[in-house]
């Protein structure tokens, strides 16, 4: 095990807790992916690993060691990258400025300029378009350039809000084989998807969360024919509507 | 009959054309969705139909009557809603005080400081509430809410102010499965009481189940458009958009 949470309890400025005693716990080198329903405080868990939110009860350990209390560029230095769900790029700055603040942690300046070949190679997009405002972009565009983005620090563990949203089918077939490669350099990614087929399709472990708490986890095929979670989660397709 | 069409509008952003002579009819009473690549255009088409970016030459036009370049509210106030890719809420307000400062139509601190001015519409901002779905949120600050939930509010806060027509962009991002359902239906069931909806949306299942038309966009003009399942099979659109 490479990260694990227990009982972590954490909410936001004039509102209740949103996660009430998650605990999950995220083998390495594998794809581990959490659904469940709007609110359920998927985001919340990624944020609480990441640092962007303390909790205010329980325990998080990444690699044997607690990362609580840490500040998001500790938790960066440490090797969790995360990818956030809203858009997060500096409009005003160029394609190839906004990737290159992926390794600003960096000193090395030849590391960071072959990394930039390295990330502007897998992504055709954020090399063609390396000096345009990074504003200039459509919406599912700019996810491209944040995965790039969060490749700078070739990261051992990788945190992903719902890579899916907002990608044409024909690229979401690429981010999703990108999420598989990075599986195969041997990196740990755990995801955040509402599209469940796609998620744990790539994923060898599921964790359904509802209300702030993990209620189910497994493998992913097994959840899926599990009627507990269908219950929790999918309701009705969308074809019986 | 045509209820908003754009007629060969061209749209160029620094060196990047985003739209080049596009064209695109929505009839009035259907449901259309407009589909294509990441870039190309879809959002920018949006922008231009409700007066958030000019045309760089072109037309747009909304019951017979050209709305070109006229300024957002303008465009609102003639009865043509809609929400965003990222959500426009007031983060700091509630739930139900959103959906207070939709009502007044006149926007910020000055509708807040007005008491809503019936039962009425404090019924009908519960009901459009629970309609959506969120309405056990309603003293919440909208801030707090997760990202699936502010779409849903923007939904009910644009379906309060009435509107003619209701440009939807990607509606079912980020909301999870059960509720993509249910967002269709709620959709269908405006759409039978004569709500006319403009759908961008890459959720392909969702597009093709609900939209009556469907325009597809790539490199900043339409290439095709029909009914869901003649676009499905048009090779230029399989070849520019579904990658199979």
């Amino acid at each position: 095990m490479v990260l694990k949470l227990e009982n972590v309890f954490a909410g936001y400025e004039g509102g209740g807790d949103v996660l009430k005693g998650v605990t999950f716990q995220v083998e390495p080198g594998e794809v581990t992916c959490i659904v469940g329903p709007n609110g359920a405080g998927k985001s919340t868990a990624l944020r609480v690993i990441s640092g962007l939110l303390k909790p205010r009860l329980g325990s998080i350990t990444f690699r044997d060691r607690s990362i609580v209390g840490l500040t998001p560029r500790q938790i960066m230095q440490l090797g969790i990258v995360q990818v956030l769900q809203n858009h997060s790029l500096f409009p005003d700055m160029t394609v190839r400025e906004n990737v290159r603040l992926g390794a600003y942690l960096l000193q090395d300046r030849p590391l960071v300029e072959r990394r930039l070949q390295q990330v502007e190679e897998m992504f055709p997009l954020v090399n063609e378009r390396r000096n345009e405002r990074a504003g200039s972009l459509s919406g599912g565009q700019q996810r491209m350039v944040e995965f790039a983005r969060a490749l700078m620090l070739d990261p051992p563990m990788i945190l992903l809000d719902e890579p899916s949203m907002g990608l044409d089918p024909k690229t979401l077939k690429q981010v999703l084989s990108m999420i598989t490669a990075m599986k195969e350099l041997g990196k740990t990614v755990l995801l955040v998807e509402q599209n469940v087929r796609s998620g744990f399709s790539l994923s060898s472990l599921g964790v359904v969360m509802e209300s702030g708490c993990v209620r189910l986890q497994g493998k992913p095929q097994e959840l899926l024919n599990n009627p507990q979670m269908s219950h929790l989660y999918l309701g009705g397709t969308l074809s019986k509507a | 009959m045509p209820i908003l069409e754009s007629h060969n509008v061209s749209k160029a952003f620094g060196g990047i054309q985003a739209l080049e002579m596009c064209s695109l009819s929505v009839e009035q009473g259907t449901i259309t969705g407009l589909i294509g690549p990441n870039g190309s255009g879809k959002t920018t088409l949006f922008n231009i139909m409700t007066g958030y970016e000019r045309v760089d030459t072109g037309m747009v036009q909304f019951q017979g009557q050209a709305i070109t370049n006229l300024a957002p509210h303008k465009v609102f106030q003639l009865g043509i809603g809609r929400t965003f890719q990222l959500t426009r809420i007031f983060p700091r307000l509630t739930v139900l005080e959103n959906m207070h400062v939709a009502v007044q139509r006149q926007g910020g601190v000055r509708s807040l400081l007005s008491p809503w001015s019936s039962s009425h519409e404090q019924r009908q901002a519960l009901d459009l509430l629970d309609f959506v779905g969120i309405s056990h949120l309603k003293d919440e600050p909208a801030g707090n809410l997760s990202y699936g939930q502010k779409k849903l509010l923007e939904f009910a806060f644009i379906l309060i102010t009435g509107p003619k027509v209701i440009l939807l962009d990607e509606p079912a991002g980020g909301i999870n499965p059960h509720l993509i359902g249910y967002l269709a239906e709620r959709i269908r069931t405006l759409n039978r009481q004569g709500e006319t909806f403009l759908i961008v949306e890459h959720n392909m299942e969702f597009v093709m189940s609900l939209c009556d038309n469907v325009t597809v966009l790539h490199r900043g003009t339409s290439i095709a458009s029909g009914v869901p399942a003649e676009v499905q099979k048009n090779p230029a659109v399989l070849e520019a958009y579904l990658g199979d």
